[in-house]
Formats: C-alpha cells, structure tokens, sequence
C-alpha cells in the first residue's frame, strides 16, 4: 500500500525529497530547469507540456507522469535545512484520454491545469498569497494556501488534486493509514470502526452523523495528517505565510 | 400523521433483526420462496460463523445476517446494484446479459446465486468504456447521465431502453409534482427501508434501529420523515434531526 496516496505519488515524492545538504534543489523530471517551469507568453497548457518534456525528458512524457492521466513538472529549492524556498510545480490533468494521447495530439482534449508557486514576487498589495495556487496557466485569479496550516505545501497541494480529481485512490489511502491506526490504538481492538460510517455520510450530507462523530473526524484528519508530515520534510516559512497573508485572499 | 399499517408493520420489524419474506422482495428485490439453494445454504453456514446468532424464526429472515453475507461476499442484490448505477433491475440485466459486447469485454460473471452482483461492477463497468476513462464525475447525476450514453453509444441500445431503464428518485419525482423539485432530476441511490421506493442521497435520512456497526444504516425519505416524524424522529441517526425540511414540509402541507 502507498505510503502516500498512490504508488506512483510515491516514487514522485520521493525524487523531491532534498538531500542531506542545508540547501540545495531537486526537479522533476530530473534535468527541468527553473525557466523550464515557467509558461511562456502565449503558450497552451499543451505547448508548456511539450517543450518541458522534450528539454527535460527527452521526449519521453511518461517520465513527467504521476498517474495515467497526471502530468507534473516541478522545481523545488530549499534553504537552512528544511525550508521550501522557491517552488514551482505545475499539474496537467488531462480529460478523457491519458497523457501520452494528449501529448501526441494536437492539445485540443480538455484538462484540468493546477500550478502551485512559492515564489519570490510579493505581487500588488495583497494580490500574491504565500504561497499560492492557480488553475490557468497565466494570471489571475491566485488562490491562498494560507489555509493549510501545516506548511507542507508539497504534500497538501498534491493532496488537493488526488480529493478532487483522484478521490477514489486518495480514500483507499486514508483508510488504509487509518485502519493500521486503529489495529494498534490501544483499547481499539473491540470497537467498531467508525471510518466506513463517516466516509457514507459525508457521501449523503448526513451533517447530523458527522456531529456524532466528531470526535473521530479529528482523529482521522490527525492521524493522516502525521503521515503526511513524516512523509515529506520541507515546510514553507510560516513567518513568510502570514506576513503576506489578507482574509479576502 | 399516523403511519399506515403497511409501512407501520415494516417499521416494527425493522427494530428488530427479523423482516417477513414479502420485505425480503419489496425492500431487497429478492423472491426468497425461489430462492437459490446455495445462497439459501451458504447463507446459514455464514449466520453460523456469526457470534452467538438467536434461534431463526420460523417464515422470517435475519436481516442482519443477510446484510452481513452481502458485506462478507462484497456483492449486492441485483436490485441494489442497478440502483448504484442510477438505473432499473431490468436495463441492468440486459447490460449484464450484453457484457461481453462492450468495447473492453468484461469476461467474469459478476451475477451469484442468480441474485446477487458483484459490488465492484459498476467500476468493472466505466474501466470498459473508453470514453468515461480518466474522468471524474462531479455528482451521481453526472455519473449516471454519462454512463448510460456511453452504454447506449457502446450496445446500441434503442433510446426508449435507456429512457425506461432510469431509475428517478420517487421523493424528487414528488417534490416536482408539487414545484419543489430538484434540477436536473435526482437518481435513485438507496431504497427507502419503509416505502421501499427509489431514494436518492440527497432526500435521505439515515434511521438508527441499533443495527450492528459494521452494517450500513437504513435509510427513509426526507418526505416519509416529515409525515411520520413523531414516529421515526427517535430513531434518526446522528446528534439530532436533519435542519434541511423546509421543503418537505411545504410539499407535505401541498398535497394535503
């Protein structure tokens, strides 16, 4: 079972994971550059995919895949041991057909396009939240991620695409991550497991069920949320996230 | 309102864990006088692995060993199964009589003891369509819609099939009689566990009658909730009652 969401998150968080040095980079796929990352003037979703993988994958898209139909190219950095400082990771979702057909083709399938930037630009007042995402390739609007107090914005962006457009693998994950959770908790062994209750009822907006078990919710969202954590060690800078911060954003 | 005898009879066997075989039929879609003698015979070998089951009751079924098999053998009545898919037993039966048809043949029967289907058929099922591959389906209703294009398209089945194979939830076919209802329309998902009419998720109430944990929970119409909720609001499941029955009221006070 994946360590994170699906196998292939696995190996694709694993070649990000920073070595032992206090700063250093890592791409994916291995040899994208940081301008690589970077839309250019009029270009599509489907033209950024097809110069990236042809500098940086030697025309191999299935070396830029995370999932049949999941796309990535990032460019992570990191500073003093353990801060993310500057990232660029951009997600191609394709609609339809795989990637390989939307890569050979003429870019006219729709997609999905998520673009996650900790970037350097503070932008006009307020209109740059630390970091932020986008879901066109170019310009406004830039969404907060300010919300995610964890600061392992790597993880929680990638959890963001696997709830929306992946659900099904991201709930066998959690499942998994918590039924080990409840096989070892102490006193757990004759209880039932609430996880399949909750997962139904929020299927059926049953809001009443999900109040009685509250207190199991929290468990579950603190359970996953340590996996996470131990899954991958780079946090942006929280000092940096607020200073930027504005309520609207 | 005072529940009619009818649904007041499955409410008094609901509470308890013996259901007569007319529900078995009305409720779970299965005849249980045709029954297949193997699912008759591994059924009691299941209630026997069960701890500590009461004496069976002569004429009547436990209900929650019944469940339980379904949630130890992951299949589901036929009835449900089609239910899942938004559409009729009857569309998913020539589905399932047509399977190997599909652009990606499925080749294991998902069908046992004549009855009961695989619960992971309708994911057997989009993995044979090419066109509903690398989707993500934003509600049931989407779902459903798709699915059934992309069978019709896959089968050529004549429009009029696909039409009649639908399965519309009887609360949101109410509500729209009286102005109230939902758009687009809303699949059946469940059956109501008292009118054992189609029910969608969203005009459901969950009902705790103290089944085991491990089994789903029976569900009943926002609608029968309302008529009867000096009846079933004892019952309901969660902190307290849904806050969401401005709509059924007015609909109830509508047709009254």
């Amino acid at each position: 079972m994946a360590a994170i969401f699906s196998d292939s998150f696995d190996s694709f968080l694993h070649s990000l994971q920073p070595h032992g040095g206090p700063k250093g980079s890592r791409t994916y796929p291995a040899g994208l550059s940081w301008q690589d990352t970077k839309i250019r003037g009029n270009e599509t979703a489907h033209d950024m995919l097809v110069r990236c993988v042809n500098n940086a994958a030697g025309g191999d898209v299935r070396r830029c895949q995370i999932e049949d139909d999941l796309a990535v190219f990032a460019f992570i950095s990191w500073r003093e041991n353990d801060i993310l400082y500057p990232a660029s990771v951009q997600a191609i979702k394709t609609i339809g057909v795989d990637v390989p057909t939307y890569f050979a083709g003429a870019g006219n399938h729709q997609v999905q396009y998520f673009r996650l930037d900790v970037e350097r630009r503070t932008g006009l007042m307020f209109t740059h939240p630390f970091p932020h995402a986008h879901y066109v390739p170019r310009g406004e609007v830039r969404y907060s991620l300010n919300g995610w107090q964890s600061r392992n914005i790597l993880v929680d962006f990638f959890e963001h695409i696997y709830l929306q457009c992946y659900h099904n693998s991201w709930l066998a994950w959690a499942e998994n991550v918590w039924n080990r959770h409840w096989s070892v908790a102490a006193g757990n062994a004759a209880l039932p497991n609430p996880f399949q209750t909750i997962v139904d009822a929020f299927r059926e907006s049953q809001y009443q069920v999900l109040e009685q078990y509250q207190r199991d919710l929290e468990a579950i969202k603190n359970v996953l949320r340590r996996k996470k954590d131990d899954g991958y060690r780079l946090r942006v800078d929280g000092a940096r996230c607020s200073l930027l911060a504005y309520p609207c954003a | 309102m005072p529940m009619p005898g009818n649904l007041q009879h499955r409410f008094q066997g609901l509470r308890g864990r013996y259901i007569d075989t007319q529900y078995v039929l009305d409720y779970y879609g299965l005849d249980w006088g045709a029954a297949n003698a193997d699912l008759l015979a591994d059924l009691s070998k299941y209630r026997g692995t069960l701890r500590n089951p009461p004496d069976l009751m002569p004429g009547m079924v436990d209900r929650y060993a019944l469940e339980g098999f379904y949630q130890a053998r992951r299949v589901l009545p036929i009835k449900w199964a089609a239910a899942r898919l938004g559409m009729t037993q009857t569309l998913l039966t020539t589905i399932l009589d047509h399977r190997m048809e599909l652009p990606i043949p499925i080749r294991r029967d998902p069908v046992e003891y004549d009855c009961l289907v695989d619960e992971g058929f309708g994911e057997d099922l989009v993995r044979a369509l090419p066109q509903l591959r690398f989707r993500t389906f934003s509600d049931h209703e989407s779902f459903c819609e798709q699915l059934h294009a992309a069978l019709s398209e896959a089968l050529a089945l004549p429009d009029g099939a696909i039409q009649e194979g639908k399965l519309w939830c009887a609360t949101d076919r109410e509500l729209n009689e009286a102005g109230l209802g939902d758009y687009p329309r809303r699949y059946g998902y469940h059956f109501d566990c008292l009118t054992c009419e189609e029910l969608s998720v969203a005009h459901a109430v969950w009902l705790d009658f103290k089944k085991p944990f491990n089994l789903g929970p029976d569900r009943c119409s926002k609608l029968v909730f309302v008529r009867y909720r000096q009846d079933l609001e004892p019952w309901v499941a969660g902190t307290r009652a849904p806050d969401d029955l401005d709509r059924y009221e007015e609909c109830v006070a509508a047709v009254h």
